[in-house]
């Protein structure tokens, strides 16, 4: 393995800035997408979202780490790319403490993961509803 | 990537966003694949090389920089665009991205507008990137085809780019020579003086000239084997005419050189002999006189000729005559190299068996030595000749000189050559004297002298009175060998009326313009036709001898013509007797040979004059079936007081005697010879003293 696989990309460093509210960063993505693969993929991310929600936690619960991290870091990659930057930094720290081995501290983050999905899902409605 | 549909794989383990990417770039009109992580994009690049990657970072399994990393290593992939794809603020990743050979990188959420021109800007770059190579390529395929030897430097006058035959003819490889100076790897060697020869890059670098030099000689890393070279060079300006370098354009003109050298060489040299020819000679000759003679500097010109050269090349072949030419030639010139301190000397080959000598600076005296020195060399030298018979032969030739001293009078190079020839003729003529030096009075009229003679004797010979036949007596010493009246037969050509002389003024004519056989023919036919017509003469007559000419006996029809005539007449073959000198013998051995066999089969008897006179070889003598010898007169006169003479005389006549060969000693003047010569017991006496010639 090269360092390069070890290196694990942070996007905590972020950490304590305060992201826009969320509406605001999906009509962004909007428009450096163009509004048809923007609804596009509202749609796809409104089906995976809690998809993925569900079987994180069933990953969590089965103890099985390494889906866990894979699940993790799925969720955090898309949510970056629909605009839901706090989604994907909390999906990062649950992803980091796979890593480290110690997904009984992840439990909590999944609370606030869902909390931020409720957010995420109500944004995603209002802009989807627009036209 | 012609026409072709623009290939674009696409890795991302997030489903939703690959599927974004993919619905994008289709929408664009690229053909697109997917993979979910490094190593299947990996895999995937290796079975299809797309034309260009577009790749998550953060990927698991392999992520997106290590397995841009691995795929860069791939030849194939040297110049396959990569686009990372990174979250936000990632500063760290892009470093490493780009470390690992991305081309590019695009920020997540990625803007697709972004997305579409960066690939397009991407594909164009590597589109002319391309382009670019090929063209490179073709480039340095024509600098590797063309024959010429190029050297390209950067600004600094360093060597940045040797193509093929430049490394060929420096040694000096591409990579060995980049970044040394020029001078180092062009090593150049002026010609004339052989001197390191330093090129004048600076003129092109600094003031942007183009410099061509010739006459230089580039020299080898290695081997220091010499190339003559021909060179260009120019500088190397980029679009804004700032030079950044000089382009050194070279090729190896040894061959031509040679070529040239070879042809200004046979222009001006004799191919036989390797001296210089007679354009050359008389070209020099011109340029020496059109130079102002200074006081006190003296010039001469020998023109020499070569005496029985005619007779090697008639007897021998051509062969043997060329080799006589090359053999005289190296001998002239070592002579003349010897000899020489001061003068400048040209020596060359005018024609035939002509030979003309330049001397400049050089005075009356010394070119008259010179001459002297040079007939002594050649008299001293033998030709020694076998034919295909591995008959051997051996010759002694020798050299007749003219010589002209040169003064500001004389303005045409024809005129000296022509005085000079005329001295030669001169020299030849009065005796084989060997060198003869030009008067002005005398020598103009000898040319035509020898012109005059040539028709006096051919009117002569269609007449019926034009030569007659004198006979001197040849008298037996021994009583009891007084069987017959013997005596010599002598011509003489009538001139005036009533006036002959003798031959010794006009055979030196005669035999140069080839009239000996016919006088000779002319003699046997008078002598036969005489004898037909006096039997009682006949009768009385034990034997006389007829002189015959070498020039003669080479003559292909001259034996059969003579031996016709002797057989279709009554007379006794005995009588008559051939007189051949002993040079002719020797030099025309099997001529010679060949002739005394014939007739002697018919009954002819022979003799050989002038013995002694030469270089007389008893053991050439014991294969001639000759009768008599005739000891030479130089010999006899003066023997009775000359003791050398003396014992000379003496061995002929006793080695004749031994070889059962009678003797005939001629120019017998005095009674003291008379009677010195009958106490040795020579058999035969002719002369003066004895008894003059008288018209028979």
């Amino acid at each position: 393995m090269s360092p390069t696989d070890t290196f694990m990309p942070s996007i905590l460093a972020t950490d304590n800035i305060s992201y826009p509210p969320i509406e605001q960063r999906i009509k962004q993505v909007e428009k450096i997408m163009g509004p048809e693969m923007t609804r596009m993929l509202i749609q796809q991310f409104q089906a995976y979202g809690p998809q993925q929600i569900a079987a994180l936690q069933q990953s969590l619960s089965d103890g099985d780490t390494e889906s866990v991290r894979q699940q993790a870091h799925q969720l955090k990659g898309e949510s970056l790319q629909i605009g839901a930057n706090q989604l994907s930094s909390l999906c990062e720290k649950v992803e980091r403490l796979a890593q480290q081995g110690k997904i009984e501290e992840a439990p909590a983050n999944l609370a606030q993961i869902e909390t931020e999905w409720a957010q995420v899902q109500a944004a995603l409605t209002q802009v989807g509803s627009y036209d | 990537m012609t026409n072709r549909q623009v290939r674009i794989l696409v890795v991302d383990d997030a489903p939703l966003t690959r599927g974004l990417l993919e619905q994008a770039l289709l929408t664009y009109g690229y053909a697109v694949e997917t993979a979910s992580n490094g190593q299947q994009a990996i895999e995937y690049f290796i079975k299809h090389h797309p034309d260009l990657i577009l790749m998550d970072t953060d990927m698991p399994i392999l992520n997106g920089v290590a397995a841009c990393a691995r795929i860069k290593e791939l030849p194939e992939a040297q110049r396959l665009p990569i686009i990372m794809v990174t979250a936000l603020m990632e500063g760290e990743w892009v470093d490493r991205a780009y470390a690992a050979g991305a081309t590019d990188y695009i920020s997540k959420p990625v803007n697709l507008d972004v997305l579409r021109n960066r690939i397009h800007y991407i594909l164009q770059a590597k589109h002319a990137e391309e382009a670019l190579l090929d063209e490179k390529e073709k480039a340095q395929v024509t600098l590797a085809s063309i024959g010429d030897g190029v050297i390209t430097t950067d600004a600094n006058g360093r060597v940045d780019f040797l193509n093929p035959n430049a490394t060929q003819l420096t040694g000096w490889t591409s990579q060995e020579a980049k970044g040394l100076p020029l001078s180092q790897v062009f090593l150049v060697i002026d010609e004339k003086n052989q001197q390191p020869f330093e090129f004048p890059i600076q003129q092109c670098l600094v003031e942007g000239q183009l410099v061509e030099i010739q006459n230089t000689v580039l020299l080898h890393r290695d081997d220091k084997k010499r190339f003559a070279i021909e060179k260009k060079a120019a500088p190397i300006k980029d679009r804004n005419g700032e030079i950044i370098g000089v382009v050194l354009v070279f090729h190896d003109v040894t061959e031509t050189r040679k070529m040239t050298q070879t042809l200004a060489y046979k222009a001006t040299h004799d191919a036989l002999t390797g001296l210089y020819n007679r354009p050359e000679f008389q070209a020099r000759l011109k340029r020496l006189l059109q130079t102002p003679l200074e006081e006190n500097i003296e010039h001469a010109l020998l023109y020499m000729d070569l005496n029985l050269f005619k007779i090697v090349n008639d007897t021998c072949g051509h062969e043997a005559g060329d080799q006589l030419l090359k053999d005289v030639a190296l001998l002239l010139q070592k002579n003349i190299d010897q000899f020489l301190q001061t003068a400048s000397a040209t020596l060359a080959r005018l024609g035939g068996d002509e030979f003309g000598l330049l001397l400049e600076n050089c005075s009356k005296k010394t070119a008259l030595d010179m001459a002297k020195s040079l007939c002594e060399c050649i008299e001293n030298y033998r030709f020694f000749w076998s034919n295909e018979k591995r008959q051997k032969n051996v010759f002694t030739i020798g050299l007749s000189i003219g010589l002209v001293p040169i003064s500001t009078l004389m303005l045409n190079p024809k005129s000296v050559l022509a005085m000079a020839d005329a001295a030669c003729y001169i020299a030849k003529n009065t005796g084989r004297r060997c060198v003869h030096v030009y008067q002005d009075s005398e020598e103009a009229t000898w040319a035509n002298k020898d012109i005059q003679w040539v028709n006096l004797i051919q009117e002569n010979l269609e007449k019926d009175q034009g030569f007659c036949l004198f006979c001197q007596p040849i008298v037996p010493l021994q009583a009891e060998k007084n069987v017959g009246e013997c005596y010599e037969i002598l011509l003489r050509m009538a001139v005036a009326q009533n006036h002959l002389i003798s031959p010794g003024a006009f055979l030196s004519a005669a035999t140069r313009h080839h009239l000996m056989p016919s006088l000779d023919r002319q003699v046997i036919n008078k002598v036969l036709t005489w004898l037909e017509k006096n039997p009682h003469h006949l009768e009385k007559l034990n034997f006389m001898t007829i002189n015959l000419s070498g020039y003669s006996l080479s003559d292909p029809n001259f034996l059969e013509t003579v031996k016709n005539d002797i057989e279709n007449t009554s007379i006794p073959p005995q009588k008559l007797c051939f007189e051949i000198t002993e040079t002719t013998a020797l030099t025309n051995f099997t001529d010679v040979l060949n002739f005394m066999t014939a007739l002697k089969k018919v009954g002819c008897r022979f003799a050989l004059d002038n013995f002694g006179s030469g270089m007389a070889s008893f053991i050439s003598l014991k294969n001639l079936p000759v009768d008599f010898l005739k000891i030479d007169g130089t010999l006899i006169k003066g023997f009775t007081d000359d003791r050398v003479k003396n014992a000379t005389v003496n061995a002929i006549n006793h080695i004749a005697q031994i070889m059962s060969i009678q003797t005939i000693a001629e120019k017998v003047e005095n009674q003291a010879t008379f009677e010195k010569l009958t106490e040795i017991n020579v058999d035969y006496v002719q002369g003066y003293w004895i008894a003059e010639p008288k018209p028979l």
